[in-house]
């Protein structure tokens, strides 16, 4: 029974291992698995896994179930974000969702996948720059090169500052998709320098990455197809071949390493039997060109099975395949062959009609070159059919001798297509040879490239990104560093002097604590201060292969960082043995986890309680001492501030932790728990409003109807589910948006809410009803700090009277009447004084008439009806007419029989 | 494919690319890097080759093929192992030995010197199969094309990176058996790339061309008459007393297997 999305990543994991033995038994599992999911599966949400996932299933022939997946992740991703503000998705996510959809091959919901979450895409800078490499590979493959070109400068914007050796998977991904989509356009000369880069590029990625790994050789296959289009293009037969030598290498390569039938692997494959096609053209070898065929045709059936028949790969593997059948029947000239093979690409061009319609590209091609075998089959004078009416039928007029003739690609084919004046545009996307195409064969590193993020793999210290090795951010503030100053800890000292042991003698060495201790930045700054600059980092994620720092080379020192110990040590089979290989081959490791894992992984035995048992640990207490409180608030970052204010019962490391993940949470969820929102707002309000301590639960309820809390109509959650919501603990366990109090039924706003709020305020910013309601609800006993409120309010609001903010004015006036602070009638006089007509509010005068401040309500609600506001004319009118009454009684009871008159006829005695 | 030196048959090895073939250094009886071999392939096409680089912990050899454009050879197509598959090993070291088959136990990444091994079970029961080492191990399936999965291991040499086990048939994984050589890594082959080396001709320099008098024609019926040809040399070379006659058997065999295999291939 599956039950996580980690489970099925180990299942698929295992079916894959052992496909003909028990893991087998997994497939049927892990479809009910998949079946069983809906879009609004909370798991889903952000989960990596779950992008491993639908990987894994398409490795596994499971298409259907990995495309279905793939679309609940996109739809998943659009609820919370389309219409929240403030709220994120992490970019290295995003970029793995979107190599799984290229890897399926669905290019358009890719795009829209990436245009939904634009806006709210958050990382480190090479991740950012990584989702605009993907965008603008994305954007190329749908023919719209324009925004492919503006996504390709974003992305060098974002790594304006980096050097060439910095993100090395995102700068070979752009300099790939930079290359292609000049060609054609530029000379010679330019595109060398294109090529180049990319050489550069490729060159960088082996030093930084796994230079034996399956990336490595994808990059390497990039580049040989460029260097092999380029010496098709100019006719330079030995640079043909020593390309395609390296392209050979390559792909057996990938072949040994992922398996022959492996998706990515076919489709090497089938660039390679494409290159090796055009080779044999140039050497005029037809035994070799028959090879090639048949070795192309095999391998755009596999892809067919792997993929699928609409499969942009298998589409543009097909279409060089018939066009290169066409060609090896010129050259022998077997009419009966030629005729049999024009039947069957008859069928295939219908089944194309059918799968893309008859206006792609692949289908007219198709058709053509069937046509083509049959006027090859028909060579005795009596024409062909559809002669001339097709591309390829036209390209066959034109160059009758072979080799020589100039039309071979897809590529070439959706080129000509374009240029051509009577051949309109299809109603598919996929118009621009993308993947596959006979020469280019697309940047076939694409899905590797923008899948795997950009952890600091190699990176050598005084390069890498503390964020990417997970250390958690601190609010974003302008343009403060995402991390503030470090605080020395007590234990930095001890732990120093131990890593500088592990620095010169290798080994483990795991600093542990509490969730949010701030275990992760405090080994990093040790890293930082023992290990010389220029070690080299190598950070796997789960997953990752272990193995890598025992495979690389370069020179310098390595270190192994392994940020959370424990899902390492979990989600991959064999990691403590091979970890205990590195230890003992003295190569320093690095590693954070909390608490309750080392204790359950140390006692639990076998290779992780070896692993553990042997390595030196350092444990981080959550809470600040004094002494680290005392060096805290020497710093002047804010935050460090805020922390120190704010922070409640929490400690530091783990308020600047909780920031931005509870301000996304908060402000991610209105449609779905708008009364747990109000609640949580409120409480932040209440705090800003000078309010320290915890808030009874009811005055929060109440507080709460000032806060919108959906769309008028829709049903509300309880206070007790919008309670639960509030209350849950994020982030392992830490806090919820809403904190309980020392006293039952009692709340408060998390630290880091209140202090994010404030600072995007520019005053306490807490509306002005809201702060009525608080000096009410103060004023009652209903909420405490009755002194503190005050206090805030005489600091906060004197200043905004004077500036002539009538809501000021009102709120001294409302102080001076419910606390006897200052005089409310003069409060209430300026404020009637300094309203205008047209921001003149009846309920104001209706309350002013009820603070016996009768003739400033008077003046107010004339100067408001005058200003055309029925409710203001209404209300004055009421007000007048209850001093006519007052007034007129008051003569008729002394006698005045005119007074009499009127009083008996407006308001009789019952 | 064959490989001879001076007109004397070495061994066999086969091709990893058009460009490269992998041997055992026991069949180069000593070449060194930069030594000159024939290499002769299924159809009997004669080649030029040369010894590129020696994994001597492997008893590995990987040569250098000097491509002629026109000749064609079958390259096998790589793959990995994984439990479960079946497998053959189509060379066997004379014809009273038995062709090796059975099914792969478990493969373990990393074993030993970095190299992959693949645990096999044997159809034929376990026995001495020494003489079998440095023979291609190949993916069999009903109805597939055979694919190149790894190259057997001395039993010695298996037991060492497997714990001392005895008795353990087992191949490197062909991945890392490539890994071994520089020649085939991917900063060799982007520096062949960019022109600072030559990936694809070993021989730079070299006058190119088939090492014999002729280049491989096309045809089925023309390649036999080569193999014919060259197994005639092999009997000569016996019959000149140059070497001993017992001990050319096993590569007249493979060399049968060899043309039989790409024969097959061919009409897959």
């Amino acid at each position: 029974m599956i039950e996580t999305f980690a489970d099925a990543v180990a299942c698929a994991e295992e079916a894959l291992r052992d496909p003909g033995g028990m893991g087998f038994a997994h497939v049927p599992t892990l479809v009910a698995f998949t079946e069983s999911l809906t879009a609004a599966d909370e798991r889903l949400h952000h989960s990596y896994d779950a992008v491993r996932l639908g990987r894994l299933l398409l490795e596994l022939g499971l298409r259907n179930e990995a495309q279905f997946l793939f679309r609940l992740l996109a739809v998943f991703r659009e609820q919370p974000w389309s219409a929240t503000p403030g709220a994120t998705v992490p970019a290295r996510w995003l970029n793995s969702l979107a190599a799984l959809g290229v890897s399926l091959g669905l290019l358009e919901e890719t795009h829209a996948v990436l245009s939904a979450a634009h806006a709210a895409v958050r990382g480190t800078l090479g991740e950012m720059a990584g989702t605009m490499a993907t965008r603008s590979a994305v954007a190329m493959g749908r023919g719209d090169h324009e925004s492919a070109r503006e996504y390709l400068a974003a992305a060098h914007r974002l790594l304006r500052t980096a050097t060439p050796d910095e993100y090395p998977g995102v700068q070979e991904l752009l300099a790939s998709v930079e290359l292609r989509l000049e060609r054609g356009d530029s000379g010679e000369a330019h595109a060398r320098v294109r090529r180049d880069a990319l050489a550069d590029s490729v060159e960088a990625l082996l030093v930084w990455e796994n230079a034996r790994g399956p990336r490595a050789f994808l990059a390497v296959a990039d580049l040989a197809l460029a260097q092999i289009e380029a010496a098709v293009e100019t006719s330079d037969g030995p640079r043909l071949e020593n390309a395609l030598s390296a392209m050979e290498v390559a792909s057996q390569r990938i072949s040994a390493l992922l398996g022959a039938d492996h998706p990515t692997a076919l489709g090497v494959q089938a660039d390679l039997a494409a290159a090796q096609i055009e080779e044999a053209r140039t050497v005029g070898s037809s035994a070799r060109l028959e090879r090639a065929v048949r070795s192309l045709e095999r391998v755009q059936g596999r892809l067919e099975a792997r993929l699928g028949p609409a499969h942009p790969r298998s589409v543009a593997a097909l279409t060089n395949l018939v066009t290169a059948q066409v060609d090896v029947l010129r050259a022998t000239g077997e009419r009966t062959e030629a005729s049999r093979v024009a039947e069957r690409l008859e069928e295939r061009a219908a089944d194309m009609d059918e799968l893309l319609g008859e206006s792609h590209p692949a289908t007219r091609v198709v058709r053509a070159s069937s046509a083509a075998c049959r006027k090859i089959s028909r060579e005795d004078g009596s024409g062909g059919a559809g002669r001339g009416d097709t591309l390829l039928l036209t390209r066959v007029e034109r160059e009758q001798a072979w080799p020589g003739g100039r039309y071979r690609s897809y590529r070439d084919a959706v080129r000509d297509m374009q240029d051509h004046a009577d051949m309109r545009r299809g109603d598919h996307d996929v118009l621009e040879p993308f993947v596959g195409d006979v020469i280019q064969g697309g940047p076939v590193s694409f899905t590797m490239s923008v899948g795997e993020g950009q952890p600091a793999t190699g990176l050598r210290i005084a390069q890498a990104d503390p964020l990417s090795l997970g250390v958690r951010p601190a609010p974003l503030l302008g343009e403060a560093d995402r991390l503030p100053p470090y605080v020395r800890r007590d234990r930095d000292a001890e732990l120093r002097r131990r890593m500088r042991g592990v620095a010169d003698r290798g080994g483990l060495i795991v600093v542990r604590g509490e969730p949010l201790a701030g275990k992760s930045r405090t080994a990093w700054e040790a890293v930082a201060r023992t290990f010389p600059a220029d070690t080299r980092v190598y950070a796997p994620a789960p997953g990752d292969d272990l193995r890598q720092p025992l495979r690389l080379r370069g020179p310098g020192r390595q270190l192994v960082w392994l940020d959370d110990l424990r899902s390492i040590l979990e989600e991959q089979d064999g990691s403590a043995e091979l970890l205990l290989r590195l230890v003992g081959s003295h190569v320093p490791v690095v590693g954070t986890m909390t608490d309750e894992a080392y204790v359950a992984m140390c006692s639990g035995g076998g290779a992780v309680a070896r692993l553990l048992q042997g390595a030196v640990g350092v444990r981080l207490a959550r809470g600040w001492t004094p002494a680290e409180l005392e060096r805290g608030e020497r710093q002047s970052d804010p935050r460090l501030k805020d922390a120190l204010m704010w922070r409640w019962t929490t400690g530091v490391a783990d308020f600047l932790a909780l920031g931005p993940v509870l301000w996304s949470e908060l402000h991610g969820v209105e449609l779905t728990h708008p009364r747990g929102r109000a609640l949580v707002f409120a409480a932040i309000d209440v705090a800003l409003c000078g309010v320290d301590e915890a808030v009874p639960l009811e005055a929060l309820v109440n507080l709460a109807d000032e806060y919108d809390q959906g769309p008028v109509g829709n049903r509300m959650e309880s206070v007790a589910a919008a309670l639960v919501w509030a209350r849950e603990p994020r982030l392992g366990g830490a806090s919820g948006l809403l904190l309980p109090g020392e006293t039952k039924g009692t709340w408060r706003a998390a630290g880091p809410l209140v202090a994010q709020t404030a600072r995007t305020r520019t005053t306490s910013g807490v509306p002005g009803p809201v702060w009525w309601r608080v000096l009410n609800g103060v004023g009652r006993g209903e909420i405490p700090g009755r002194e503190a409120v005050i206090g805030r309010a005489l600091a906060e609001f004197p200043p905004r009277a004077d500036t002539g903010d009538v809501e000021a004015m009102y709120i001294l006036a409302e102080i001076a009447e419910i606390f006897g602070e200052g005089e409310a009638g003069r409060w209430y006089q300026r404020a009637v004084a300094a309203s205008r007509s047209e921001t003149a509010s009846p309920s104001f005068g209706r309350l002013l008439a009820g603070r016996a401040a009768e003739p400033e309500a008077i003046r107010y609600l004339e100067m408001a009806a005058a200003a055309g506001r029925s409710p203001a004319a209404s209300e004055l009118g009421r007000l007048l007419l209850d001093h006519a009454r007052h007034w007129l009684r008051a003569a008729a009871k002394k006698g005045d029989a005119e007074a009499q008159e009127i009083v008996k006829k407006l308001w009789p005695e019952p | 494919m064959a490989i001879s030196r001076d007109g004397a048959l070495l061994g066999g090895g086969f091709f990893v690319t058009r460009y490269f073939a992998l041997t055992a250094t026991a069949c180069l009886s000593g070449a060194a890097p930069g030594d000159p071999v024939e290499l002769h392939t299924a159809m009997g096409s004669p080649l030029r080759g040369v010894v590129v680089e020696v994994a001597s912990g492997l008893g590995l050899a990987l040569v250098g093929v000097i491509p002629d454009a026109a000749v064609d050879y079958a390259i096998p197509q790589l793959d990995h192992a994984v439990k479960g598959d079946r497998w053959k090993a189509p060379y066997r070291p004379g014809p009273t030995k038995v062709l090796l088959s059975g099914t792969v136990d478990d493969v373990t990444e990393g074993a030993g010197n970095g190299v992959s091994v693949i645990e096999l079970t044997s159809d034929q029961g376990p026995g001495d199969y020494t003489p079998y080492a440095g023979g291609p191990v190949e993916r069999r399936a009903e109805g597939q094309r055979s694919m190149v999965m790894g190259m057997l291991l001395e039993p010695e040499f298996a037991g060492s990176l497997r714990d001392g086990a005895e008795e353990l048939l087992a191949a490197a994984a062909i991945d890392s058996v490539i890994e071994a050589f520089e020649g085939l890594a991917a900063e060799h082959l982007v520096r062949g790339l960019r022109g600072e080396t030559p990936p694809a001709d070993p021989l730079a320099g070299c006058a190119r061309g088939g090492a014999g008098e002729e280049v491989s024609p096309d045809g089925v019926a023309r390649a036999f008459d080569r193999a014919r040809r060259i197994l005639r040399g092999i009997n000569e070379l016996a019959d000149e007393g140059l070497v001993d006659p017992r001990d050319l058997v096993p590569y007249q065999i493979r060399m049968l297997d060899e043309i039989v295999g790409a024969a097959e291939d061919e009409s897959d």
